[in-house]
């Protein structure tokens, strides 16, 4: 333990001695988490700016314009496309807005807003697009509002005079039903009949009588023939009127059975009548059964009208237009941007810095002209190891302390977890210390290790989620990087600071930095009996050039 | 005197390249052995091998254990080793970010020296290397010796038996040599036995007992680099000019001594040819001196490093 105190103190007093190092090592982090406190203590979107463009604007687009300018955008109107996309690219707006020429609501025009963003400014782009659009969305869902009203209004028309219709569809539905009765019954048929019968039966009668009547005639010219009493002028005169009555008799039944005849005593035309009325009948009957199911048809057909505008139960515009209401709440009490930030700002300092550190440290020792002394003390290689792990936690975590008092002191930023956020850190640190060791005992000159420090976790940062979200990234590498101990540490990080996660919670997500430790540990070990041997090497080179 | 180091067969090659090979040395107890060699003839490979840092290829060096007092293959007990051995490299291994007495305190807890005897330890040291007035301040702001002393107190702060020491003057100037040399002598007075690599040779032979010579991978010991000694004195020159440069007045004077075995003008230069310059220098000085010449040039012409390890490459 003593030797590790003393390998400790001497590593630090190494690096404090240096007044460049030591600066970095006390003002860094307090320079680092006070520009990130000012930068991100907030929740504004400061100066958007966004270009717009239209050949003739309507008052839509200027509606829409004056909501964006209300929304603390910085609007500015170009005279062309091309100069709103080229001012994009000059980085002078963030997005254009292209309205169509005259915005209008109509059926004709298929209304195209076009948005142009710059995808290469991958951190800012989705938040231009967000921002805008939903300012943009207020405009559309007012003017959508408008129009499902109108729409809205014009089903209540028709819902009203599907009603008004139904009464006297109805009643000519029932009068052509009983119409269809009316001429359907065998009343009208056996009437017809009768009327057929008594038709004839008259015309017999009549035929009968006038034969009666005519031989009567005959019988009583006979009689008044034998009639002696009578005289003939009498009997002339009676033989007149019977031959008159005969006469009369035979003209009414030539009358009554001359087809011709048919005005007066036309029985078989009233026959014929009769059959053409029946004949009639049938196609009024027909015709009452056709009206009757178009009238069935046009029946269903509002019945059908009437379902459907029954079935439109929501009838408020708002609702139409906007079914459900999203409501995004935070699952933590809405801060600043620097609290959502801090576990990933925190755990991308101890990162770099327990990568370089624990790598200068390295170095410094490795080229220091004192190593060679360090490997011919009986000091075993695990204590050295130790020491500039202890060192490098020692450091780390004095630079934490001046982040976390600086982010609590002048951001008001609060740590509701602690004694796990420590742990987390504990083992974010170990795990890139024992990296950043591993980095310098495989790199022979400072330049090149620190070139691989920062290039190593330059790759753990862009495969996280701090540039743009893992899952995001191609599957393999995706999958890659859920092992990346970064992205593990800052997620656990993030879950014990934001949600207050336990760390017995979190220790399974945490397992495979404790692999890595342990594996790092070993090969740092190895690495280490193996430059003792190689120092001596590199000593006797080194002597051997100062000769 | 008993021996403290023995070489047996050791040879050691990288890449197949041999840096040395059949290694029979002795270093007895509370000696200074030297082992001069050229850049990159294996010196500090063979100090490196000696601590255990390298594995040989073939052979064992055994070190006198004073625990168990009994000769102990130095890689079968590294502990023992690391505490039997001080070693100040080449350059010293310090850090530079400390001060004098943090390194100090610093090597002193890797080698697990309890705070009391650390303490006590770093004082006397202190004062055996003359850094007590310095002992604030930070090694980066030491000069060259003053580091190459502290480098040396390093390799001490756990009272090892054995002290190695991969050339000490290296980068010095003259007069830091001869401190880093009084170090020595009073860390050897102390019962320190001390192994010397170095490749001046005046170095080896002002302090070290016995001397060593490594050479295209191999050892001349330390009985046959004696015989070759006296062999190469012989070509010693001092390079004298003087004004007004009446060289045959000097030269007579000269010729009567028995150090000079050769006197010779070249040009504007009187070359003295002598087995031991360093004494003669005096008598030279003097001469010119009673013959009223104003000396403007005076060079100590010793046979190089280059040639005598030529001799030694002619002689094998």
């Amino acid at each position: 333990m003593k030797t590790i105190f003393a390998i400790i103190k001497k590593n630090v007093l190494t690096l404090l001695r240096s007044k460049f190092s030591s600066l970095i090592i006390i003002f860094g982090p307090f320079l680092l988490i006070f520009l990130a406190g000012t930068a991100f203590d907030t929740m504004e979107k400061y100066s958007l700016k966004v270009g717009v463009f239209s050949e003739s604007y309507s008052d839509i687009s200027n509606s829409m314009i004056e909501k964006l300018k209300q929304s603390n955008f910085a609007v500015e109107k170009f005279k062309s496309k091309e100069d709103c996309i080229n001012a994009i690219k000059r980085e002078q707006i963030h997005a254009c807005i292209v309205f169509p020429p005259n915005l209008q609501i109509s059926q004709e025009k298929e209304n195209e807003i076009t948005f142009y963003v710059d995808y290469s400014k991958l951190n800012l782009v989705w938040s231009v697009i967000d921002t805008i659009s939903t300012k943009v969305t207020e405009k559309r869902e007012e003017l959508s509002t408008t129009l499902t009203e109108q729409l809205l209004k014009s089903l209540e028309s028709i819902r009203q005079a599907s009603t008004a219709i139904e009464k006297p569809s109805q009643a000519t539905e029932t009068y052509s039903t009983q119409a269809m009765t009316m001429l359907g019954d065998d009343i009208v048929y056996a009437k017809l009949s009768t009327l057929e019968s008594i038709a004839k039966s008259i015309k017999n009668i009549v035929s009968e009588k006038l034969n009666t009547i005519t031989s009567s005639a005959q019988s009583i010219k006979s009689d008044i023939k034998d009639q002696a009493n009578m005289s003939d002028e009498t009997k002339s005169e009676i033989y007149d009127e019977l031959d008159d009555i005969t006469e009369s008799a035979t003209a009414i039944r030539e009358r009554i059975e001359d087809p011709e005849n048919k005005q007066t005593y036309d029985i078989p035309g009233l026959l014929n009548k009769l059959s053409e009325l029946e004949s009639d009948i049938n196609q009024v009957k027909s015709l009452l059964q056709a009206q009757s199911s178009n009238i069935e048809s046009v029946k269903s057909n509002l019945d059908k009208i009437k379902k459907a505008l029954n079935e439109v139960t929501i009838t408020k515009a708002t609702t139409i237009i906007t079914p459900f209401k999203t409501k995004i709440n935070p699952i933590i009490p809405e801060r600043t941007y620097l609290t959502y930030l801090f576990p990933s700002l925190v755990i991308l300092v101890v990162m770099f810095i327990s990568l370089l550190l624990s790598t200068t440290l390295v170095m410094i020792e490795k080229h220091s002209p004192a190593f060679f002394r360090n490997f011919i003390t009986p000091t075993p290689s695990i204590i050295f190891l130790l020491g500039t792990y202890l060192t490098n936690i020692l450091l780390v975590f004095v630079q934490i302390a001046i982040i976390l008092s600086v982010a609590a002191l002048l951001f008001k930023a609060s740590f509701p977890t602690v004694l796990p956020s420590i742990l987390i850190l504990f083992f974010t640190t170990t795990t890139f210390t024992f990296i950043g060791m591993l980095i310098g005992y495989l790199f022979k000159s400072e330049e090149t290790a620190t070139l691989a420090t920062i290039s190593l976790g330059s790759a753990f940062l862009f495969l996280s989620n701090a540039i743009i979200p893992i899952e995001s990234l191609p599957s393999i590498l995706s999958k890659f990087s859920f092992y990346n101990p970064f992205v593990i540490a800052e997620s656990a990080l993030r879950q014990t600071i934001l949600f207050g996660m336990s760390i017995k919670t979190l220790m399974h997500d945490m397992i495979p930095l404790f692999v890595y430790m342990a594996i790092l540990f070993a090969i740092l070990l190895l690495l280490h009996t193996i430059a003792r041997k190689k120092i001596s090497i590199k000593h006797l080179i080194h002597g051997l050039r100062h000769k | 005197m008993e021996t403290a180091i023995k070489f047996i067969d050791i040879k050691k090659a990288f890449n197949k390249k041999v840096i040395f090979e059949n290694v029979n040395l002795e270093v007895k107890r509370k000696e200074i052995f030297g082992i001069i060699g050229m850049s990159g003839s294996g010196k500090t490979t063979l100090l490196n091998t000696l601590i255990g840092f390298y594995t040989p290829d073939a052979g064992d060096i055994l070190f006198y254990s004073k625990i168990n007092h009994e000769y102990k293959s130095v890689f079968n007990s590294l502990p023992e080793v690391r505490r039997t051995f001080g070693f100040a490299t080449q350059v010293p291994s310090l850090y530079p970010k400390l001060t004098v007495k943090e390194n100090l305190a610093y090597f002193s807890t890797l080698h697990r020296i309890p705070k009391q005897i650390t303490e006590n330890n770093i004082s006397v040291l202190l004062d055996i290397t003359e850094l007590s007035s310095e002992k604030n301040k930070l090694v980066q702001n030491l000069s060259e010796g003053m580091k190459k002393r502290l480098s040396i107190a390093c390799a001490l702060i756990h009272n090892p038996s054995i002290l190695l020491l991969d050339e000490p003057t290296a980068d010095l100037d003259p007069l830091l040599r001869k401190e880093i040399w009084r170090l020595v002598e009073r860390v050897h007075r102390s019962g320190t036995t001390i192994i010397m690599a170095s490749h001046f040779l005046d170095e080896i032979e002002a302090i070290c007992h016995r001397v060593a010579v490594i050479h295209n991978g191999r050892i001349i010991p330390p009985s046959q680099v004696s015989k070759l000694k006296s062999s190469l004195k012989q070509d010693q020159e001092i390079l004298l000019r003087s004004e007004p440069g009446n060289y045959h007045k000097l030269a007579k004077l000269l010729a009567k001594s028995k150090r000079v075995k050769k006197l010779v003008i070249k040009g504007r230069h009187l070359s003295i040819k002598t087995d031991n310059s360093e004494r003669l220098l005096s008598t030279v000085i003097s001469a010119a001196k009673s013959t009223k010449e104003k000396i403007t040039e005076l060079k100590l012409l010793k046979s190089s490093l280059e040639s005598v390890f030529e001799q030694i490459h002619k002689l094998k």
